[in-house]
């Protein structure tokens, strides 16, 4: 399972991409593979403002519910309107075209406290066991 | 945990692995849809060990079997039968298929969580006809004649003397009760080519297992094959022993391979029979429904003497919720999520997913009857919001 070396991570297996002030959002391969077929998206709406660990949206397979949470503070820029018709998108290309939502962050120093890559990839290792 | 004999076999060929009452087997090897989708279009092989055999033999062994299911399993040998187990007050205890081996040798298969009940329920049923017989005779017997007349229908004469004595057998039980769970290995193959894949198999006519009927086929060594399963597709449920089942596992896959023939995980069997309707136990009843409210209540027949038939009785003379499916609008009801009509709860989502092959959220559930109508409106609530949903008539697909 592939883990991207640019990203950054958080323990509930969402990945953040950072462009600028903003941060682009979405679930890890290790997740999307967990959760089977993904069919089902609920995103929020854009505009919405978030805290850190809010739960912004749900993401359903058809065997199970998962929602997914906010890795920083800030207000919703942007959401996929792809993963309506296409849920698909985020098995297939988790850290492309299948993101999630992007957000305006509040405090960029919010990103440090995110796991790098080699802190993710033991992470997962130890939730294998 | 519990392994089938196969588990192995599965995760050496990665398997995503998942427990299931109290077994650990494979949720899905390629993808729940695409597993899904080969079933219905071509076939897929499914190891469902962990469903239980329980093997009822013996002189009073159709006795006891009628004494505790629903269906009448009076039925020719080889027959197959869906039929349920009730508590007293009529509620579903669980949903097995039972087949008549012989005359007086039925193959139970409880689900997995419910062997050892089931199990139990059996053996509780033997020893309260047992103390039946003993009163039926009339006869004023010694407490030594009663153990016999206890598991005797009648007292036989000596040809030599004419004395009488009760027949037994050395056990002196005239019904033996067997779990066989751990020693079967129980292959699905299902969907529309199954049967001509395992054609390539075997000698025998593959044609002859109908729908329903069992007979026993030889691919390589001799298994039992029942015309059933749980997708609402062709197909057959192999049984065999746990060496020959990695065998015969193995020839399945290979000579399906061509066709189309797909490993499949519990993932898609949940989903396939989600979409024809089929009962859960545990999940769309656990003793808390009786068989009258589901859609199958086809399965009590009022011929025989069983346990709940009084409760039953009862019930059919009252109103009472009936078991629906129906689809939603948007979003995918699931187990627990509240049925709704004009905001006063109406009833209870059982079972729900996203149908792979109508690609919309399909729920099975339990309202009152008087919403309960194909065609009626009703309002899911899924997270606290209501979803727009149509009862449409079973199976969906």
């Amino acid at each position: 399972m592939e883990i991207k070396k640019d990203l950054r991570y958080t323990k509930k297996h969402e990945w953040v991409k950072v462009e600028g002030e903003k941060v682009r959002v979405g679930i890890t391969s290790y997740a999307q593979e967990k959760m089977t077929d993904i069919v089902y998206v609920e995103l929020p709406d854009v505009g919405k403002e978030v805290k850190k660990d809010d739960e912004l949206g749900v993401l359903e397979s058809v065997k199970s519910v998962s929602e997914f949470y906010s890795p920083v503070t800030g207000t919703i820029v942007d959401v996929n309107k792809n993963l309506e018709n296409s849920p698909d998108l985020i098995n297939s290309s988790p850290y492309n075209d299948g993101w999630l939502i992007v957000l305006e962050m509040k405090d960029k120093t919010e990103i440090d406290a995110l796991l790098g890559f080699e802190e993710y990839k033991k992470y997962i290792e130890s939730e294998k066991v | 945990m519990k392994h089938t004999s196969l588990f192995n076999t599965h995760k050496s060929v990665g398997a995503h692995i998942v427990e299931f009452a109290g077994w650990e087997m494979p949720l899905y090897y390629s993808g729940i849809v695409d597993e899904h989708l080969a079933v219905r279009k071509n076939a897929g092989v499914f190891d469902v060990s962990h469903m239980g055999e329980i093997i009822v033999s013996g002189k009073d062994a159709l006795k006891l079997i009628q004494m505790v299911q629903t269906n009448d399993l009076d039925v020719p040998v080889k027959k197959c039968k869906y039929t349920h187990i009730l508590n007293d007050e009529g509620k579903i205890i669980d949903d097995m298929i039972v087949t008549r081996l012989e005359e007086n040798k039925f193959f139970c298969v409880p689900n997995a969580g419910m062997v050892d009940r089931i199990f139990d329920i059996f053996n509780d049923a033997e020893k309260t006809f047992s103390k039946k017989s003993k009163k039926s005779f009339g006869v004023d017997a010694t407490e030594f004649q009663q153990e016999f007349l206890a598991f005797s229908e009648k007292p036989k004469a000596f040809p030599e003397n004419g004395k009488l004595y009760f027949p037994y057998n050395k056990k002196g039980k005239n019904v033996k009760i067997e779990n066989k769970t751990m020693d079967y290995v129980c292959l699905a193959v299902q969907g529309p080519i199954s049967m001509e894949v395992l054609q390539r198999l075997t000698k025998y006519d593959m044609g002859n297992i109908k729908s329903f009927w069992a007979d026993h086929v030889d691919f390589g060594k001799t298994c039992l094959v029942t015309g059933t399963g749980y997708t609402g597709e062709l197909g057959c449920e192999i049984f065999t022993d746990n060496d020959f089942g990695k065998v015969i596992w193995k020839k399945i896959l290979n000579a399906g391979k061509e066709y189309g023939l797909k490993p499949c995980g519990l993932g898609c069997r949940n989903t396939l029979r989600l979409e024809k309707g089929y009962l859960l136990s545990g999940q769309d009843f656990h003793e808390d429904r009786t068989s009258l409210e589901t859609n199958v209540a086809w399965v009590v027949k009022y011929n025989h003497d069983f346990t709940g038939k009084k409760a039953l009785l009862k019930q059919k003379e009252e109103k009472h919720d009936k078991f629906v499916g129906f689809i939603t609008e948007k979003g995918i009801p699931r187990h627990g999520c509240k049925i709704k009509k004009n905001n006063e709860t109406v009833g209870v989502v059982t079972s729900g997913s996203m149908s792979p092959c109508l690609k919309k959220g399909i729920g099975l559930g339990y309202v009152k009857l008087e919403y309960s109508n194909i065609g009626e409106d009703l309002d899911i609530c899924i997270r606290d919001k209501n979803v727009k949903a149509e009862i449409v008539k079973l199976p969906f697909v």
